[in-house]
């Protein structure tokens, strides 16, 4: 589960380097080209996220035992 | 012979630092006793992470969403969209800034420091470097959204736009990468 997680974040930052690619390719082409990366990584970002909140609701992961922090 | 030498070592730092102890200082961790040996805080238990870590990157996922809706409609020339979608971009990432800013009024106020041990400075130094970057976005924001409001963009001429934007989405994607690795990996 943990090594689906990191792939898919892996992808959504080779979808900010395409993104990058085009913003500096310039032009028409460019600006397409990083508009449809943008596009395809927050559309990455949500699913995963809603996948993250699923996962968790069902027990199939479970947050660390990193998560400290002071509560009243 | 060695075994003396070491014993003297030992004799010599006694007498310089006493008490002292040869590990990592700051290994402690919330609830352990601190550097001074006294208990900084006992009143720690496991954040939810149902709560504000999670409120927090679905506004910023949210602020992805408007960003992007923001991004098309300067493509297609809809300026009032654009607009619109790009005061809900700031807003949401002022919105985001108090949560943090809250949470750290809370954290502080029980205890959590810099020098709280690893946690705190790995807490703070994760959190904050990237509040920072996301105030700098909020500013960086702002002013495109006067440059709009200005006329300075149009359907070919728009690379501050986009230059601004991408950055907005990496900010977003390293908060994703936190909220992955800090809380749930």
């Amino acid at each position: 589960m943990n090594l689906f997680v990191i792939a898919v974040l892996v992808l959504i930052f080779i979808f900010l380097g395409s993104a990058v690619i085009g913003l500096l390719k310039g032009g028409k082409a460019g600006s397409d080209r990083m508009f449809k990366a943008l596009r395809m990584r927050i559309i990455l970002s949500v699913l995963l996220f809603a996948f993250l909140l699923l996962a968790g609701a069902l027990g199939w992961i479970e947050p660390n035992g990193f998560n400290l922090l002071p509560t009243q | 012979m060695f075994h003396g030498l070491e014993e003297s070592i030992t004799t010599f730092i006694h007498q310089l630092w006493e008490g002292f102890k040869a590990a990592w200082p700051l290994i402690s961790t919330p609830g352990d006793v601190g550097q001074n040996g006294v208990a900084f805080s006992t009143n720690f238990k496991l954040v939810d992470t149902w709560g504000l870590p999670a409120l927090n990157t679905g506004l910023l996922l949210t602020s992805g969403v408007t960003l992007t809706y923001a991004h098309h409609a300067l493509r297609a020339g809809h300026r009032d969209a654009l607009m619109a979608w790009m005061l809900a971009t700031i807003a949401l990432g002022v919105i985001f800034l108090g949560f943090q800013i809250t949470e750290y009024g809370h954290a502080y106020h029980d205890g959590l420091k810099l020098t709280s041990g690893i946690y705190g400075s790995t807490f703070y130094l994760l959190t904050g470097f990237h509040g920072f970057h996301v105030t700098i976005g909020v500013i960086m924001l702002t002013v495109i959204l006067y440059r709009i409001q200005k006329g300075h963009f149009n359907l070919e001429n728009h690379f501050a736009f986009e230059g601004v934007a991408w950055y907005w989405h990496f900010v977003d994607v390293v908060w994703l990468g936190l909220f992955i690795f800090v809380y749930w990996i």
